[in-house]
């Protein structure tokens, strides 16, 4: 026995959690606090049986409405709502489950779920509405149960029927609403997202290498994009984003790229890429290490192979891209020596002594760079992300004092020591590795991974690609870091964007034109129709067997049975011959015909001999008039 | 419709005693007669005063056949029930005088008191139709019916059954008040005792042994009726409350009473509503339950049981 009141009181908490919980990271402290706190107060006093009164409540939504709309203004406004939204609902939750007031409970989740829609459009959301989609169903029927009678008073098994009944509702419209997700428009970002779009961010990538700018830097989770290719080799796993050519003061940026013509890369390995960035705020289009080309965006390529986007994509987007994963950008036109051969302007003593020492004649690019490396390793320099080195001059102290530092030195300080051996050389930004997620087939490159590394150029090869971070010692990608936990959660988020956020309008007009399209340029072969209709032929025959099996109508004794009970259900409802038997009915009702049936197929059945055609033929004789007798 | 021998009148009489002697007693009379035709015993429990002997007495007469009667005490002797051996000094031999289990009903009165031993020796009668005194064996005659009692609540100094001798009855049932119309009219006439001495036999003993007989043989049993009755026994046996089942002598006897009760309707074969009639007549007493649930209601339990299994109906 289950009394519907308290069913319905937990369904309510349950609804009133999913209106709450989305929204709750983005409220203010005293709604984030009020609500918990008054929904315990509310449960503490429903079991002690008592109830705050609407003398006290109704004073207090008016109170606590004039308190957050005197802090309103317009750029607050949808923060301001949502809190109202919330104290409301936690208002509600210490009043007495009225019938009216769980309408309004109801009422209000909806709106507060909706609101989390402005902030936040992942997954998350979908699982929040579906579920409060199916505890809505079930609890506006509970509802008319409760309407009817406020102590009534439900059976297991009756309670069980009333749930699984409402249950079935939502269940019936989710085919509606797949319908109606295809057809409806939608916005690919929160919508009020612009107002509180974070400034864009300092960390990882950006188009300025000024290593000394701080102390440390910290490293941030969030994902940069995701791309679908097959597994590359870890140590060829390079994101490609932007290169970096020339000084502004100390700090390396990019310069307009003097005149060159690289040429296609043909040799190495190909990989496709689909890539799916999240937005943000630089144009760069990323790649894998080197790319090929680009499809699927606007963009301008640059001879030094950057792609950058005519507007950086601040809403979801996707791009192919074909790169092969080759060591150097072959420049047959040669290179302007002079652009990359400038220096930043202060560079130390001892930096110009290493780069004069480099500079003797006779030595290849190689052997430099052979030779750097050798002296990168001997100053037993060593990753880090904090206590950098800062200063007048950071790479001074980087190689000879402090020997420790993050990609920018390392990169910098080599380039700036090739240029000073009068190799001309380059930075490139991007991403140095990437988690690849198993399940989802794709990598995930996140913030933390930015990178920056060097091209120097070898007559004759063209841009080589050299990583001095390699060369330090502790430098290690914290590979397997991510829980499988994380990567499982990750593939849902993407398939979720990559399916439902991504689709929009544009998406939704393209469906339509292709199909159009399609229908109308649809040519089919001549006799297209043996195929298809033996094919058809096949299905049916099928399904109706199939049919036929589920239905399978027995033999003429159960079919004479079944049309029987059928008869006795419409005449006699309240005999039930499957609880009663044949006989004890025949016995109970005053049917002459129903009790010549009973006779029949009951000597048949219980001496087990089968119907003769006459006797069926009486039978189904009987059935037609089964009750008949009665005016 | 009535096929079977003497069926007809079995009903008469039936009739005629819960219509005329015996109202308000036509399901204990009706039951009495489906276990004379099974050939099995049967026990009323039942408080004293509500009609017990009467009915027995009006039962025997009616169907022309000689009535016992043993009252148990606790120093009831087997000899008492079986009778004994006297010297006759005349002929100068001892001569075999016999007992009240000599006659075609017997009452056994409050069964309950009649100490152990004296208990097993009538359930050994009533299983071997049989008795052997001084190495000399009696045959009982036939038919025989065992009607015994017991009072469910006087329990100082009883010795109750235990249920493997309970299991000899192939029906343990009650009596009843009698509805209060009919109670009025009792009261207001009086004890009928003398007037049943003088009810005329409707039926003769041969007639009875061809109406047990054409129970016994004259009354198809079906497949799926047997399915439906071994599903009662499974359920029993597999039931959470339940120790110990229905044994297969309990199923027997449930096949054999639902053959009296076809009989009865003027049916040659068992349908299950005749198994379930006298299901809980039959089965209750037989289930043995678990020691926490002493208390439960036998009858309640099984009638559960009967509502889950399906009746076959195809």
């Amino acid at each position: 026995m289950v009394r519907i009141k308290s069913v319905l009181g937990a369904l309510t908490v349950c609804i009133a959690l999913i209106g709450y919980l989305p929204l709750q990271p983005y409220l203010g402290p005293f709604a984030r606090w009020f609500f918990p706190v008054s929904l315990a107060v509310g449960l503490y006093l429903q079991k002690r049986g008592s109830v705050v009164s609407g003398r006290i409540l109704t004073p207090l939504s008016i109170a606590l409405f004039l308190y957050f709309a005197s802090g309103f203004t317009m750029d607050r406004l949808i923060l301001i709502t949502a809190d109202l939204l919330v104290v409301f609902l936690a208002i509600r939750m210490l009043g007495e489950r009225s019938g009216r007031n769980c309408l309004q409970v109801f009422a209000l989740a909806l709106f507060c779920l909706a609101a989390s829609s402005l902030y936040s459009l992942s997954a998350l959301f979908l699982i929040y509405l579906l579920l409060l989609l199916l505890l809505l169903a079930v609890s506006l029927v509970i509802l008319t149960f409760h309407a009817h009678d406020a102590e009534i008073v439900l059976s297991k098994s009756d309670l069980k029927k009333a749930l699984s009944v409402s249950a079935l509702m939502p269940a019936a419209s989710l085919p509606i609403l797949l319908f109606l997700f295809v057809l409806l428009p939608r916005t690919q970002f929160p919508l009020w997202d612009f107002l509180n779009r974070s400034a864009p961010k300092t960390v990882g990538f950006s188009d300025k290498v000024d290593p000394g700018g701080s102390a440390s830097v910290s490293e941030v989770k969030s994902v940069v994009l995701r791309a679908i290719c097959a597994r590359v080799p870890e140590e060829m796993l390079y994101w490609r984003g932007i290169v970096l050519n020339g000084f502004s003061g100390n700090a390396w940026v990019r310069l307009p790229t003097p005149p060159e013509r690289s040429r296609r890369i043909e040799r190495g390995v190909g990989v496709h890429q689909e890539i799916y960035p999240e937005p943000s705020t630089n144009p760069y289009l990323l790649s894998l290490n080197i790319p090929r080309s680009l499809s699927g965006a606007r963009y301008q390529e640059s001879e030094d192979k950057v792609f950058a986007a005519q507007r950086a994509p601040d809403k979801r987007v996707k791009y192919d891209a074909e790169s092969t994963l080759s060591e150097a950008i072959a420049v047959p036109g040669g290179i302007d020596r002079e652009f990359y051969l400038t220096l930043p302007e202060t560079v130390s003593e001892r930096l110009r002594a290493k780069g004069r020492e480099l500079s003797r004649p006779g030595l290849g690019t190689q052997e430099k760079l052979k030779l750097l490396e050798r002296f990168f390793r001997e100053q037993r320099l060593s990753y880090a992300t904090s206590g950098l080195p800062t200063g007048a001059d950071p790479l001074d102290a980087f190689l000879f004092v402090k020997k420790r530092g993050n990609c920018e030195f390392f990169a910098s300080s080599l380039a700036t020591l090739l240029r000073l051996a009068g190799v001309p050389s380059r930075l490139v930004g991007g991403y140095r590795g990437g988690s690849y997620n198993e399940m989802g087939g794709y990598y995930l490159v996140t913030e933390d991974l930015a990178h920056v590394w060097v091209e120097a150029y070898q007559e004759g090869r063209g841009w080589l690609t050299v990583d001095p971070t390699a060369w330090s010692i502790g430098f290690s990608h914290r590979e397997g870091a991510a829980q499988r936990m994380r990567t499982y959660l990750d593939a849902v988020g993407f398939y979720w964007n990559k399916a439902v956020v991504i689709y929009d309008l544009e998406k939704q007009l393209a469906l339509v034109r292709t199909a159009g399209g399609k229908a109308r340029s649809l040519r089919l072969p001549a006799g297209w129709w043996r195929p298809v209709g033996r094919y058809a032929l096949v299905a049916l025959s099928l399904a109706a067997l199939l049919a036929l099996y589920l239905r399978r109508p027995g033999s003429a004794q159960e079919r004479v049975l079944k049309r029987f009970l059928r008869a006795v259900r419409k005449r006699y409802p309240l005999a039930s011959v499957e609880q009663g038997g044949l006989f004890a009915l025949a016995e109970k009702v005053d049917d002459p015909q129903l009790r010549e049936f009973v006779a029949i197929y009951g000597a048949a059945l219980y001496r087990d001999r089968r119907l003769q055609p006459e006797e069926l033929e009486r039978l189904n004789g009987l059935v037609g008039r089964v009750g008949t007798h009665l005016p | 419709m009535s096929d079977l021998p003497k069926r007809d009148r079995m009903v008469a009489v039936l009739d005629n005693l819960s219509g005329q002697h015996l109202k308000g007693k036509g399901r204990a009379l009706r039951l009495c007669l489906m276990a004379l035709l099974t050939g099995g015993h049967i026990l009323l429990e039942d408080i004293p005063g509500l009609g017990k002997t009467t009915m027995a007495l009006a039962f025997a007469s009616s169907l022309g056949l000689s009535f016992g009667r043993v009252q148990c005490t606790s120093d009831l002797l087997p000899s008492d029930i079986t009778g004994l051996s006297i010297f006759d000094r005349v002929e100068g031999r001892f001569t075999f005088i016999k007992g009240p289990i000599f006659n075609n009903i017997v009452l056994i009165d409050e069964i309950n008191r009649a100490m152990p031993k004296t208990q097993s020796a009538l359930l050994e009668a009533m299983e071997e139709r049989r008795v052997t005194v001084e190495g000399v064996t009696y045959q009982l005659p036939d038919p025989f019916l065992v009607l015994a009692t017991q009072n469910p609540f006087e329990q100082v100094g009883t010795y109750p059954l235990p249920e493997s001798q309970m299991d000899r009855f192939i029906m343990k049932t009650g009596i009843g008040y009698p509805p209060e119309e009919i109670e009025k009219e009792i009261l207001m006439h009086g004890s009928i005792r003398d007037e049943i001495l003088h009810i005329p036999a409707m039926v003769s003993g041969e007639d009875l042994l061809e109406a047990i007989r054409a129970v016994r043989s004259g009354v198809y049993l079906g497949e799926k009726v047997t399915n439906y009755v071994y599903a009662i026994i499974k359920a029993t046996r597999n039931h959470p409350l339940i120790l110990t089942g229905i044994s297969t002598r309990g199923g027997i006897g449930l096949v054999d009473a639902a053959r009296a009760a076809a009989y009865l309707q003027g049916r040659a074969f068992v349908v299950p509503e005749d198994v379930r009639e006298v299901a809980s007549v039959v089965c209750a007493h037989r289930l043995i339950f678990r020691p926490e649930q002493e208390g439960v209601d036998k009858e309640q339990i099984l009638n559960a049981i009967l509502k889950e299994i399906p009746l076959p109906l195809t």
